[in-house]
């Protein structure tokens, strides 16, 4: 890709501080605005900005589109079986069975910090990989 | 464990859908013995649902109008039964297409599973959220064969649902900004009151929700999509869109006009005229559309329209006996139509050509498909030994009793149409001698076995389905009872 070495320097400086927006945004969800989808998104956002600024192939070399696609389903079962562990625990479904800590706090309202974790992780996985369909589609049909 | 049943049912199918993306070659048997597990799970609540009980379950303990819960009432029971079964026999029936990958079947998983949420579900935006999880696999199945047409129909179907739900949203946003919940059976307590302050409000959001539910449903003006979405999907499929998915549609207008805006209201405004008249208007559209129809499928995708308007007389009569017809008829229309579809599917691919005039001597290749084929369509005339004859008087019964004669000559003349458009495929299925070779190739260029096991016996269950019902309707009737027993009254005798 034609992009030029200011924009290439920048977006490589500036993905591990994207990527830990997208950690804050997932893991404060339940203390603050945010929360699994919006860092997920973020964190999609932030593999979008590489393969813009630097060349798609380099990028799906890093994160490959096979593990991302794995790892969005991975998410999303997740959460499933964090939803059954409610059942099998003598809850109802998706209820929460880890003690509640001092409100405020990261570790402070039980299954809420997984559950914000595994939609972050589909969500970043989800939406680097539409992003590859789109670029690789293009101009067929 | 048997208090987490609904949960389960729904949760059954999405698991599946999910794991269908790791496994390549298990997939049938993931798919079929995930649905089997969920009728299994429907069929244990049956005595206590059709004794009059009602199963609520509160998502992660939260009850009330607070948290989400699902409800298994009468209502429910009879159209989560109808979705699985028919859900089953479409998995079935579409084994012996290699094509079918693996997100056909994750597709078909999660289409299944949120139309089990749309039915359960007491919450009316967790019903959208389910409504539009549904309308999105859909459109997704609808162009699984990637072909121009399919995608030029499900990007239709995609643009018609969206506005579809988007007034659906909308009337759901009046409700809540009148009665600050979102429960349905919380909304129904506060809307009286909110009647008497606010009665255009009220209105607005009937008017919003029928008209959102009646794009889904496709009532004559809104039906565009219907004929493209339901001819060119994949014929499994279509059984599925034309069998289920409008019944979706259906259900949610049943549940909003009758739990959310009880009876009362519903009779107040005078709806019931509205849904008396966008029926007769698509039945009669619908019947007259399919007559000139040349495409098999979409000939049945015409009758789709003309038989839910049937079902929106029903339900605009109101009556005791009117509700009772026009659910018995959402349930024979399933059995019929998914006949009729399967048996299309069979037709299309051993003749190699959507045209009915290419159909000549079907019969003698293929006679006992042929032999549902008539039975089905005979149901969907409204002939006595079969299902669709039925309810189709009891809705007659239900609108001289109510008053309303002329609805009578209405679906008479409605089915001597039906009966004009379907003899005349029946009469090339026995006519003449086949052009083709028997064993024609596909578009794909595979080879397709007619006499194939998983293609034959769905089909053989449903046309026996169509006579035990025509034969004994106290059957269905018996499954309907309690539906229109609690909406009407609100109790279960």
């Amino acid at each position: 890709m034609g992009s030029s070495k200011i924009i290439r320097t920048i977006a490589q400086k500036i993905f591990p501080f994207i990527v830990l927006f997208g950690f804050y945004l997932i893991s404060n969800g339940h203390l603050s605005p945010g929360g699994g989808f919006q860092g997920g998104v973020v964190l999609g956002t932030a593999i979008i900005l590489l393969a813009l600024s630097h060349s798609i192939e380099q990028t799906e070399k890093k994160f490959k589109s096979r593990w991302l696609n794995m790892l969005e389903k991975l998410g999303i079962l997740t959460l499933i079986f964090l939803g059954f562990l409610g059942i099998l625990l003598g809850y109802s479904f998706l209820s929460n069975f880890l003690p509640l800590g001092k409100p405020g706090q990261i570790a402070s309202s039980g299954l809420m910090l997984f559950f914000n974790i595994a939609i972050g992780i589909k969500v970043a996985a989800g939406v680097s990989v539409i992003f590859y369909a789109l670029v690789r589609y293009r101009g067929e049909i | 464990m048997s208090i987490h049943i609904p949960i389960l049912i729904i949760i059954s199918p999405l698991l599946a859908a999910f794991l269908v993306l790791f496994t390549r070659k298990h997939k049938i048997i993931l798919a079929t013995v995930s649905i089997i597990a969920s009728i299994v799970f429907t069929l244990t609540l049956s005595s206590q649902v059709l004794s009059g009980d009602k199963i609520i379950y509160h998502l992660g303990g939260w009850r009330g109008p607070i948290g989400i819960s699902l409800v298994v009432d009468g209502l429910s029971f009879f159209f989560s039964l109808i979705t699985l079964g028919l859900g089953l026999l479409v998995i079935i029936y579409s084994i012996p297409e290699r094509r079918y990958g693996r997100t056909y079947y994750f597709l078909l998983l999660i289409s299944l599973s949120s139309m089990i949420g749309v039915i359960y579900t007491a919450d009316i935006f967790n019903m959208y959220v389910f409504y539009e999880l549904l309308s999105l696999a859909v459109y997704l199945l609808i162009a699984y064969p990637k072909t121009g047409v399919t995608l030029r129909a499900s990007f239709n179907y995609l643009i018609m649902g969206g506005v579809g739900l988007s007034f659906f949203l909308l009337g759901v946003g009046f409700l809540y900004a009148m009665t600050g919940t979102l429960d349905i059976f919380h909304i129904a307590e506060r809307l009286p009151a909110a009647f008497n302050s606010s009665t255009r409000m009220v209105l607005m959001s009937i008017v919003l929700i029928v008209t959102g539910m009646g794009i889904k449903i496709a009532v004559f003006p809104l039906h565009g999509w219907l004929p493209d979405a339901h001819s060119m999907a994949p014929s499994p499929v279509s059984a599925l869109l034309s069998g289920v998915t409008v019944k979706i549609g259906i259900y949610c207008l049943i549940r909003v006009v009758y739990t959310v805006f009880s009876t009362e209201i519903f009779l107040l405004i005078g709806s019931h005229n509205i849904l008396m008249v966008l029926g007769v208007v698509s039945l009669l559209f619908g019947a007259s559309m399919a007559l000139a129809q040349k495409d098999l499928k979409r000939l049945l995708a015409y009758s789709t329209i003309n038989q839910l308007g049937i079902v929106l007389i029903g339900l605009g009569i109101g009556t005791e006996l009117g509700l009772t017809g026009a659910l018995f008829h959402v349930l024979n229309h399933a059995i019929m139509k998914s006949t009729l579809f399967f048996c299309a599917g069979i037709m299309i691919a051993e003749t190699g050509t959507r045209e009915v005039q290419g159909l000549n001597g079907f019969s003698r290749q293929q006679p006992v498909i042929t032999f549902a084929f008539v039975i089905a369509s005979l149901g969907m005339i409204g002939i006595p030994p079969i299902n669709g004859f039925a309810s189709k008087w009891l809705i007659c019964l239900a609108a001289v009793e109510a008053g309303y004669t002329f609805l009578v000559v209405i679906i008479l003349t409605a089915s001597a149409i039906a009966a004009a458009y379907y003899f005349r495929v029946i009469q090339v299925l026995f006519s003449g001698p086949l052009k083709q070779d028997p064993m024609h190739a596909h578009e794909g260029g595979q080879v397709i076995h007619g006499g194939n096991l998983f293609r034959s016996w769905p089909i053989y269950i449903l046309a026996a389905a169509c006579l035990l019902l025509g034969l004994i309707p106290t059957l269905g009737i018996s499954l309907v009872k309690p539906a229109v027993s609690l909406l009407l009254f609100h109790v279960v005798p």
